[in-house]
């Protein structure tokens, strides 16, 4: 299972993108459409539910996002949560209370966590967590010119 | 009346037979009655002779009003494979793959969505993670 990171999904569908994401954007759309599985920790919807300009534009992503499995956190997740921040804490490595518990999220699911944020590149050195790869998605598929 | 004896009946068809009784609370013989009655007045009454198995959209989902509650025609076959991969009886069967399909479909939806969405100016979802 591949679970999202709201920097990879607010990439593919925010008008103004960061230029240079092009192989990670092409990656969600392979596994989209390819029905890989891949999941929301709850966090997400609600974070790429919060600032959208237009409530006609808010409605269609709100409806988009209810076709993915929603992961939401329960103890169990907050516990290990915990752990990933008192992990990266006593290696000097300050990171937010979210960060953690999608880490949590993808690790107790045994999912890899499809992310643009470096942030999640130093928890997973020090944790368990699996970084999805985007060049995986796109094995085979020939990039458009 | 006639007494039928059914030689070589599956296992697994013996028991959903079985636990379809056990829900509907009524005997085995009934149910088969039942389900043969079922079976052989919706194939007489089928328009196509493809659609052998007329499910009523109102008991599928239960929650539909007049205008959804005309019956649909379903290629037994159809709902034959896909119940082998369900716990569920034919309509609670079309109520799986209906909403594999919406979720699907919603999900497909996000792709039409891409470098469409205007945020915000300012929002900022990680300097909100940092704030919290």
């Amino acid at each position: 299972m591949i679970m999202l990171d709201t920097s990879i999904l607010s990439q593919v569908l925010r008008r103004n993108r960061q230029p240079g994401r092009e192989i990670e954007v092409q990656a969600i759309r392979e596994l989209i459409a390819s029905d890989r599985p891949v999941a929301l920790p709850g966090i997400v919807v609600q974070e790429m539910l919060s600032g959208i300009r237009s409530s006609v534009e808010e409605r269609a992503v709100s409806t988009a996002l209810d076709g993915f499995p929603i992961h939401l956190a329960d103890l169990r997740a907050h516990r290990e949560a915990a752990l990933v921040f008192t992990r990266c804490a006593s290696e000097g490595i300050a990171v937010t209370h979210i960060d953690c518990l999608i880490a949590a999220q993808a690790m107790l699911a045994g999912a890899e966590l499809f992310t643009l944020d470096s942030d999640f590149v130093a928890i997973a050195r020090l944790t368990g967590l699996v970084l999805f790869e985007a060049s995986a998605a796109n094995e085979g598929f020939e990039a458009p010119r | 009346m006639a007494t039928l004896t059914v030689k070589n009946l599956p296992d697994d068809l013996y028991e959903r037979l079985k636990s379809s009784a056990k829900e509907k609370r009524r005997s085995i013989n009934a149910e088969a009655i039942v389900r043969i009655e079922e079976s052989l007045s919706l194939h007489s009454s089928a328009a196509d002779e493809n659609s052998a198995e007329v499910v009523p959209l109102h008991e599928a989902g239960g929650d539909y009003t007049a205008e959804g509650s005309a019956a649909v025609h379903v290629d037994a076959s159809l709902i034959e494979e896909a119940r082998r991969w369900s716990r569920s009886d034919a309509r609670g069967t079309l109520s799986e793959a209906l909403l594999a399909y919406v979720a699907r479909m919603k999900r497909l939806s996000l792709l039409d969505l891409a470098g469409k969405i205007e945020f915000e100016q300012g929002y900022d979802y990680k300097a909100a993670r940092r704030q919290r």
